[in-house]
């Protein structure tokens, strides 16, 4: 099954400083039946002004990703650690029995765009630890890229759930295959462009911003209907 | 040792994802005590004047339940703690209208000392 959720779905968000958009249930934004899919609980498609950020806050038990598509984010937590990350890059946290930390943007001039996801962890009252990780973002073109996993993939950002982010990008025409196992979940997030997926007898099209969640479709095909930069969670 | 409520201290209840505040003892009709029991950092709090409908509510998400103690005096930067909550840490006594929250590890932080 394929269920499309629209960008128009999508509750949007203009405080000035963050823009964007929260694809599951999220701080002010609450519809009980959009609270999870899986183990994943968020999806941010957040754009922060120069200069703006989180401040202080804690996080427990659960495992946050931040892709950054452009710009860089700087994160600090209680555990010590600091870092600035910018396109190839990615964040994780796993929060664990807790952790405090700041993100925001570095940059006097310039906005900072990510995705920040959150998923429930496989296992809960872990250390909490955090990582940054760094892809080859040539390595997008034509290709379904690992950027973080929890399935021991070699060189790809570790994280504490049975689940891959993979990033892509497709000319038009191109086609990517993707094979999900049995009772596993796929989503779908269009960065970019416009995205047509075929699977389980349905077909749809995807463009920018659109998701989708997919269930029971054995044999997914992913195919551009113009450059498409998108990202395919896979998750248990 | 159990430590009575004082000025210019509250207590906080928070879902963490949706920031849904359940209490906030500055504002709210209720008391509570804070028992810090155990070497290993473990807490247990007590809120006297939860309804049994709210109680139900922070039950629900009880796995995602963000656990405050601000100390905030006039003229000097804030002291927040946050406790970490388990699996099976929240309980309430409907005859005394008292939520019970047994915490983990506490972590104290100044808002202040980090970028904001």
């Amino acid at each position: 099954m394929i269920q499309v959720y629209p960008a128009s779905s999508r509750f949007e968000y203009d405080k000035g400083w963050l823009k964007g958009g929260h694809s599951f249930s999220f701080a002010e934004y609450y519809d009980p039946e959009n609270v999870k899919f899986g183990p994943m609980r968020v999806c941010n498609d957040d754009v922060i002004a120069p200069g703006k950020g989180f401040g202080a806050h804690p996080h427990s038990d659960m495992e946050i990703i931040s892709i950054i598509l452009s710009g860089r984010l700087r994160h600090e937590d209680s555990l010590g650690n600091v870092a600035v990350t910018g396109f190839g890059g990615v964040q994780r946290m796993s929060a664990g029995t807790g952790v405090i930390h700041t993100e925001h943007n570095p940059s006097e001039h310039e906005d900072v765009h990510i995705l920040q996801l959150w998923f429930e962890p496989a296992e809960r009252g872990k250390q909490p630890s955090y990582a940054t990780g760094e892809f080859d973002t040539a390595a997008l073109d034509g290709a379904l890229l690992p950027v973080a996993s929890g399935q021991g993939l070699e060189g790809v950002t570790d994280m504490g759930q049975d689940m891959t982010i993979y990033l892509s990008r497709l000319e038009a025409g191109q086609q990517i295959d993707f094979k999900q196992a049995v009772g596993r979940r796929v989503f779908l997030f269009v960065i970019e462009g416009e995205l047509a997926v075929s699977g389980a007898g349905e077909n749809v099209v995807l463009g920018r911003r659109d998701t989708a969640r997919i269930t029971e479709a054995p044999e997914l095909a992913l195919t551009a209907s113009s450059p498409v930069f998108y990202m395919l969670v896979d998750l248990p | 040792m159990a430590e009575p409520q004082q000025d210019h201290e509250r207590i906080l209840v928070k879902h963490a994802v949706t920031g849904r505040m359940f209490v906030n003892s500055g504002t709210d009709d209720v008391t509570y005590e804070l028992e810090r029991s155990g070497e290993d950092g473990s807490c247990v709090l007590s809120i006297r004047g939860i309804a049994p409908w709210l109680a139900e509510d922070i039950r629900g998400v009880q796995r995602e339940l963000n656990v405050f103690h601000f100390e905030e005096p006039p003229g000097v930067p804030p002291i927040k703690h946050w406790f970490y909550v388990g699996e099976h840490d929240v309980s309430y006594e409907e005859a005394t209208s008292t939520l019970t929250i047994r915490t983990g590890a506490e972590i104290t932080y100044k808002p202040d000392e980090y970028w904001a």
